[in-house]
Protein backbone atom coordinates (compact mmCIF):
# COMPACT_ATOMS: atom_id res chain seq x y z
CA UNK A 1 0.00 0.00 0.00
CA UNK A 2 2.98 2.38 0.44
CA UNK A 3 3.79 1.87 -3.10
CA UNK A 4 0.22 3.30 -4.44
CA UNK A 5 0.84 6.18 -1.60
CA UNK A 6 4.15 7.42 -3.40
CA UNK A 7 2.33 7.16 -6.93
CA UNK A 8 -0.65 9.04 -6.02
CA UNK A 9 1.85 11.63 -4.18
CA UNK A 10 4.11 12.06 -7.53
CA UNK A 11 0.68 11.86 -9.83
CA UNK A 12 -0.78 15.07 -7.78
CA UNK A 13 2.05 16.87 -7.22
CA UNK A 14 3.24 16.46 -10.69
CA UNK A 15 -0.81 17.70 -11.64
CA UNK A 16 -0.37 20.87 -8.74
CA UNK A 17 3.31 21.59 -9.94
CA UNK A 18 1.60 22.07 -13.79
CA UNK A 19 -1.29 23.93 -12.58
CA UNK A 20 0.94 26.35 -10.30
CA UNK A 21 3.77 26.92 -12.73
CA UNK A 22 0.55 27.97 -15.90
CA UNK A 23 -1.51 30.11 -13.88
CA UNK A 24 1.77 32.15 -12.27
CA UNK A 25 2.75 32.11 -15.68
CA UNK A 26 -0.38 32.89 -17.08
CA UNK A 27 -0.75 36.01 -14.41
CA UNK A 28 2.21 37.15 -15.36
CA UNK A 29 1.97 37.29 -19.14
CA UNK A 30 -0.86 39.16 -18.52
CA UNK A 31 0.62 41.73 -16.95
CA UNK A 32 3.65 41.81 -19.40
CA UNK A 33 1.07 41.82 -22.24
CA UNK A 34 -1.09 44.96 -20.41
CA UNK A 35 2.09 46.95 -20.00
CA UNK A 36 3.86 46.68 -23.26
CA UNK A 37 -0.11 47.36 -24.76
CA UNK A 38 -0.02 50.41 -22.67
CA UNK A 39 3.62 51.57 -23.75
CA UNK A 40 2.27 51.04 -27.31
CA UNK A 41 -0.76 53.38 -26.86
CA UNK A 42 1.43 56.28 -25.49
CA UNK A 43 3.97 56.08 -28.12
CA UNK A 44 1.55 56.22 -30.64
CA UNK A 45 -0.54 59.56 -29.43
CA UNK A 46 3.44 60.92 -28.24
CA UNK A 47 3.72 60.06 -32.62
CA UNK A 48 0.09 62.06 -32.99
CA UNK A 49 0.69 64.66 -31.38
CA UNK A 50 4.33 65.14 -32.54
CA UNK A 51 2.93 64.56 -36.15
CA UNK A 52 0.57 67.30 -35.26
CA UNK A 53 2.72 69.77 -33.93
CA UNK A 54 4.88 69.89 -37.04
CA UNK A 55 1.89 70.85 -39.17
CA UNK B 1 -11.57 36.15 -23.30
CA UNK B 2 -14.08 36.83 -19.97
CA UNK B 3 -16.03 34.12 -21.32
CA UNK B 4 -13.25 31.83 -21.80
CA UNK B 5 -12.14 32.14 -18.73
CA UNK B 6 -15.56 31.88 -16.58
CA UNK B 7 -15.69 28.26 -18.81
CA UNK B 8 -11.96 27.57 -17.63
CA UNK B 9 -12.90 28.31 -13.56
CA UNK B 10 -16.39 26.25 -14.09
CA UNK B 11 -14.21 23.00 -15.90
CA UNK B 12 -11.73 23.53 -13.22
CA UNK B 13 -13.93 23.35 -10.48
CA UNK B 14 -16.25 20.17 -12.11
CA UNK B 15 -12.87 18.34 -12.49
CA UNK B 16 -11.58 19.58 -8.66
CA UNK B 17 -15.17 17.63 -7.70
CA UNK B 18 -15.17 14.66 -9.87
CA UNK B 19 -11.27 13.89 -8.67
CA UNK B 20 -12.36 14.23 -5.13
CA UNK B 21 -15.35 11.70 -5.36
CA UNK B 22 -12.81 9.67 -7.44
CA UNK B 23 -9.86 9.68 -5.61
CA UNK B 24 -12.65 9.19 -2.62
CA UNK B 25 -13.88 6.24 -4.33
CA UNK B 26 -10.64 4.85 -5.58
CA UNK B 27 -9.05 4.46 -1.76
CA UNK B 28 -12.34 3.18 0.10
CA UNK B 29 -14.06 1.75 -2.72
CA UNK B 30 -14.24 -2.01 -3.11
CA UNK B 31 -11.73 -2.40 -5.08
CA UNK B 32 -9.02 -1.54 -2.25
CA UNK B 33 -11.13 -2.78 0.18
CA UNK B 34 -11.96 -6.58 -0.77
CA UNK B 35 -9.83 -7.39 -3.39
CA UNK B 36 -6.06 -6.70 -3.70
CA UNK B 37 -4.47 -3.95 -2.05
CA UNK B 38 -2.19 -3.10 -5.82
CA UNK B 39 -5.67 -2.62 -7.19
CA UNK B 40 -5.00 0.97 -6.27
CA UNK B 41 -2.20 1.31 -9.18
CA UNK B 42 -4.75 0.83 -11.27
CA UNK B 43 -6.50 3.67 -10.61
CA UNK B 44 -4.13 6.34 -11.07
CA UNK B 45 -1.40 4.77 -13.64
CA UNK B 46 -4.50 3.94 -16.79
CA UNK B 47 -5.89 7.27 -16.71
CA UNK B 48 -2.39 8.87 -16.38
CA UNK B 49 -1.60 6.51 -19.92
CA UNK B 50 -5.44 7.28 -21.37
CA UNK B 51 -4.34 10.69 -21.04
CA UNK B 52 -1.26 10.50 -22.30
CA UNK B 53 -2.34 8.94 -25.86
CA UNK B 54 -5.08 11.31 -25.92
CA UNK B 55 -2.83 14.23 -25.55
CA UNK B 56 -0.82 13.05 -28.43
CA UNK B 57 -4.03 11.87 -30.21
CA UNK B 58 -4.97 15.73 -30.02
CA UNK B 59 -1.69 16.68 -31.12
CA UNK B 60 -1.51 14.31 -34.29
CA UNK B 61 -4.70 15.72 -34.99
CA UNK B 62 -3.49 19.08 -34.85
CA UNK B 63 -1.03 18.39 -37.31
CA UNK B 64 -2.55 17.13 -40.05
CA UNK B 65 -5.34 20.29 -39.38
CA UNK B 66 -2.24 22.67 -40.01
CA UNK B 67 -0.89 20.85 -42.72
CA UNK B 68 -4.31 20.20 -44.50
CA UNK B 69 -4.69 23.88 -44.01
CA UNK B 70 -1.10 25.10 -45.01
CA UNK B 71 -1.77 22.96 -48.35
CA UNK B 72 -4.66 25.29 -48.87
CA UNK B 73 -3.90 28.44 -48.12
CA UNK B 74 -1.31 27.79 -50.77
CA UNK B 75 -3.37 26.99 -53.18
CA UNK B 76 -5.29 29.72 -53.21
CA UNK B 77 -3.16 32.35 -52.10
CA UNK B 78 -4.32 35.54 -54.07
CA UNK B 79 -3.00 38.33 -52.46
CA UNK B 80 -6.25 40.04 -53.10
CA UNK B 81 -8.15 38.42 -50.20
CA UNK B 82 -5.39 39.42 -48.02
CA UNK B 83 -7.62 39.54 -45.12
CA UNK B 84 -9.11 35.84 -45.08
CA UNK B 85 -5.28 35.15 -46.25
CA UNK B 86 -4.69 36.77 -42.72
CA UNK B 87 -7.30 34.70 -40.91
CA UNK B 88 -5.77 31.31 -42.14
CA UNK B 89 -2.55 31.89 -41.16
CA UNK B 90 -3.94 32.63 -37.63
CA UNK B 91 -5.62 29.48 -37.68
CA UNK B 92 -2.50 27.96 -38.64
CA UNK B 93 -0.76 29.58 -35.65
CA UNK B 94 -3.62 28.35 -33.35
CA UNK B 95 -3.14 24.92 -34.56
CA UNK B 96 0.48 24.52 -34.61
CA UNK B 97 0.46 25.92 -31.28
CA UNK B 98 -2.28 23.11 -30.02
CA UNK B 99 -0.36 20.10 -31.32
CA UNK B 100 2.56 21.81 -29.33
CA UNK B 101 0.80 22.41 -26.06
CA UNK B 102 -1.16 18.93 -25.85
CA UNK B 103 2.50 17.03 -27.17
CA UNK B 104 3.96 18.66 -23.98
CA UNK B 105 0.73 17.65 -21.44
CA UNK B 106 1.12 14.39 -23.04
CA UNK B 107 4.88 14.00 -22.25
CA UNK B 108 3.49 14.98 -18.59
CA UNK B 109 1.11 12.41 -18.24
CA UNK B 110 3.60 10.39 -20.07
CA UNK B 111 6.70 10.70 -17.48
CA UNK B 112 3.91 10.00 -15.02
CA UNK B 113 2.76 6.58 -16.55
CA UNK B 114 5.86 5.44 -16.81
CA UNK B 115 6.99 6.43 -13.07
CA UNK B 116 3.58 4.43 -11.58
CA UNK B 117 3.80 1.59 -13.80
CA UNK B 118 7.75 0.91 -12.53
CA UNK B 119 6.73 1.48 -8.76
CA UNK B 120 3.80 -1.03 -10.24
CA UNK B 121 6.28 -3.25 -11.93
CA UNK B 122 8.22 -3.50 -8.81
CA UNK B 123 5.40 -4.57 -6.12
CA UNK B 124 4.08 -6.82 -8.99
CA UNK B 125 7.23 -8.03 -10.67
CA UNK B 126 10.32 -7.18 -8.02
CA UNK B 127 11.53 -5.02 -10.12
CA UNK B 128 11.22 -1.28 -11.60
CA UNK B 129 11.88 -1.91 -15.19
CA UNK B 130 12.09 -5.60 -16.72
CA UNK B 131 12.27 -4.57 -20.58
CA UNK B 132 9.06 -5.86 -21.33
CA UNK B 133 7.73 -4.46 -24.61
CA UNK B 134 4.56 -2.16 -23.23
CA UNK B 135 7.54 -0.76 -20.47
CA UNK B 136 9.66 -0.58 -23.44
CA UNK B 137 7.74 0.73 -26.38
CA UNK B 138 5.94 3.54 -24.07
CA UNK B 139 9.33 4.72 -23.63
CA UNK B 140 10.57 4.69 -27.03
CA UNK B 141 6.92 6.96 -27.06
CA UNK B 142 8.00 9.34 -24.52
CA UNK B 143 11.60 9.74 -26.72
CA UNK B 144 9.83 10.28 -30.14
CA UNK B 145 7.48 12.65 -28.75
CA UNK B 146 10.81 14.64 -26.60
CA UNK B 147 12.14 14.57 -30.41
CA UNK B 148 9.40 16.21 -31.33
CA UNK B 149 10.04 19.08 -28.80
CA UNK B 150 13.33 19.31 -29.42
CA UNK B 151 12.97 19.28 -33.33
CA UNK B 152 10.75 22.63 -33.11
CA UNK B 153 13.06 24.41 -30.23
CA UNK B 154 15.87 23.90 -32.81
CA UNK B 155 14.76 25.66 -35.92
CA UNK B 156 14.59 29.49 -36.05
CA UNK B 157 12.09 30.29 -38.94
CA UNK B 158 8.38 29.84 -37.47
CA UNK B 159 6.84 28.64 -40.76
CA UNK B 160 9.18 25.99 -41.28
CA UNK B 161 9.40 25.09 -37.30
CA UNK B 162 5.76 24.53 -37.90
CA UNK B 163 5.91 22.46 -40.72
CA UNK B 164 8.85 20.51 -39.90
CA UNK B 165 7.22 19.72 -36.62
CA UNK B 166 3.94 18.24 -37.79
CA UNK B 167 5.55 16.10 -40.22
CA UNK B 168 7.91 14.85 -37.37
CA UNK B 169 4.78 14.46 -34.99
CA UNK B 170 2.80 12.63 -37.36
CA UNK B 171 5.64 10.13 -38.01
CA UNK B 172 6.08 10.29 -33.72
CA UNK B 173 2.41 9.28 -33.55
CA UNK B 174 3.18 5.40 -34.87
CA UNK B 175 4.72 4.74 -31.66
CA UNK B 176 1.21 5.34 -30.26
CA UNK B 177 -0.46 2.36 -31.87
CA UNK B 178 2.94 0.08 -30.98
CA UNK B 179 2.94 1.04 -27.70
CA UNK B 180 -1.04 -0.08 -27.08
CA UNK B 181 -0.64 -3.04 -28.88
CA UNK B 182 2.10 -4.05 -27.59
CA UNK B 183 1.18 -6.19 -24.83
CA UNK B 184 -1.72 -8.05 -26.89
CA UNK B 185 0.61 -8.56 -29.83
CA UNK B 186 4.09 -9.69 -28.16
CA UNK B 187 4.65 -11.71 -24.77
CA UNK B 188 4.04 -9.41 -22.30
CA UNK B 189 3.54 -9.33 -17.98
CA UNK B 190 1.47 -6.33 -18.64
CA UNK B 191 -1.72 -7.62 -17.91
CA UNK B 192 -4.50 -6.54 -20.12
CA UNK B 193 -7.12 -3.91 -18.74
CA UNK B 194 -10.15 -6.59 -19.19
CA UNK B 195 -8.29 -9.07 -17.09
CA UNK B 196 -7.36 -6.71 -14.25
CA UNK B 197 -10.78 -4.85 -13.87
CA UNK B 198 -13.09 -7.97 -14.29
CA UNK B 199 -15.53 -6.76 -11.46
CA UNK B 200 -17.82 -3.84 -11.92
CA UNK B 201 -17.25 -1.80 -9.03
CA UNK B 202 -13.95 -1.81 -9.97
CA UNK B 203 -14.56 -0.97 -13.29
CA UNK B 204 -16.68 1.69 -12.08
CA UNK B 205 -14.43 3.47 -10.16
CA UNK B 206 -11.62 3.17 -12.54
CA UNK B 207 -14.51 5.12 -15.26
CA UNK B 208 -14.89 7.35 -12.84
CA UNK B 209 -11.14 8.27 -12.36
CA UNK B 210 -11.08 8.48 -16.48
CA UNK B 211 -13.81 11.07 -16.38
CA UNK B 212 -11.94 12.97 -13.63
CA UNK B 213 -8.28 12.89 -15.00
CA UNK B 214 -9.90 13.60 -18.20
CA UNK B 215 -11.71 16.50 -16.80
CA UNK B 216 -8.37 17.60 -15.38
CA UNK B 217 -6.43 17.64 -18.50
CA UNK B 218 -8.69 19.43 -20.69
CA UNK B 219 -8.84 22.36 -17.85
CA UNK B 220 -5.02 22.32 -17.89
CA UNK B 221 -4.83 22.14 -21.93
CA UNK B 222 -7.05 24.98 -22.26
CA UNK B 223 -4.86 27.03 -19.77
CA UNK B 224 -1.76 25.62 -21.04
CA UNK B 225 -2.97 26.78 -24.29
CA UNK B 226 -3.71 30.71 -23.75
CA UNK B 227 -0.14 30.74 -21.86
CA UNK B 228 1.33 29.68 -25.00
CA UNK B 229 -0.68 32.24 -27.11
CA UNK B 230 -0.29 34.88 -24.47
CA UNK B 231 3.75 34.12 -24.86
CA UNK B 232 3.38 34.22 -28.66
CA UNK B 233 1.36 37.89 -28.15
CA UNK B 234 4.80 38.92 -25.81
CA UNK B 235 6.80 38.14 -28.34
CA UNK B 236 4.60 39.90 -31.50
CA UNK B 237 4.52 43.09 -29.46
CA UNK B 238 7.90 43.35 -28.58
CA UNK B 239 9.08 42.67 -32.23
CA UNK B 240 6.51 45.33 -33.02
CA UNK B 241 8.24 47.93 -30.03
CA UNK B 242 11.74 46.54 -32.00
CA UNK B 243 10.66 47.63 -35.30
CA UNK B 244 9.39 51.05 -33.90
CA UNK B 245 5.60 50.46 -34.94
CA UNK B 246 5.93 49.75 -37.97
CA UNK B 247 5.33 45.80 -38.22
CA UNK B 248 3.54 43.46 -36.64
CA UNK B 249 1.80 41.30 -39.38
CA UNK B 250 3.52 38.56 -40.16
CA UNK B 251 4.62 38.05 -44.22
CA UNK B 252 4.98 35.14 -45.69
CA UNK B 253 7.86 33.96 -43.69
CA UNK B 254 5.88 34.17 -40.65
CA UNK B 255 7.99 35.30 -38.88
CA UNK B 256 5.98 36.86 -35.97
CA UNK B 257 3.13 34.85 -34.61
CA UNK B 258 0.41 35.67 -32.36
CA UNK B 259 -0.85 38.55 -33.24
CA UNK B 260 -4.60 38.50 -32.30
CA UNK B 261 -4.46 35.05 -31.39
CA UNK B 262 -7.46 34.12 -29.70
CA UNK B 263 -5.89 34.59 -25.71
Amino acid sequence: MFESFVVSVIYWTTLLAVFVWLNRGLSRLKERVADLERKERAEGERGRKRGEGGK
Amino acid sequence: MKTSAVGQNILLCVAVAVSVVASYAAYLGPGVQAERSDIFFLYLHVPTAWICYLAFSISLLASVGFLAAKNNLGKSADESKRLEKLDRLEKLDKLDRLAEVSAVLGLVYGAVALISGAVWAEAAWGAYWNWDPRETTTLILWVAYVGYLSVKRSIGSVEKRAVVGAVYNILAFSTIPLSFLSATLLLSLHPQASKVSSSAPVQAVLYLNLLAATLFFAYLLTTAYSFWSLKDRVEALIYRKGEGGEGGERGEGGEVRGEGGAV
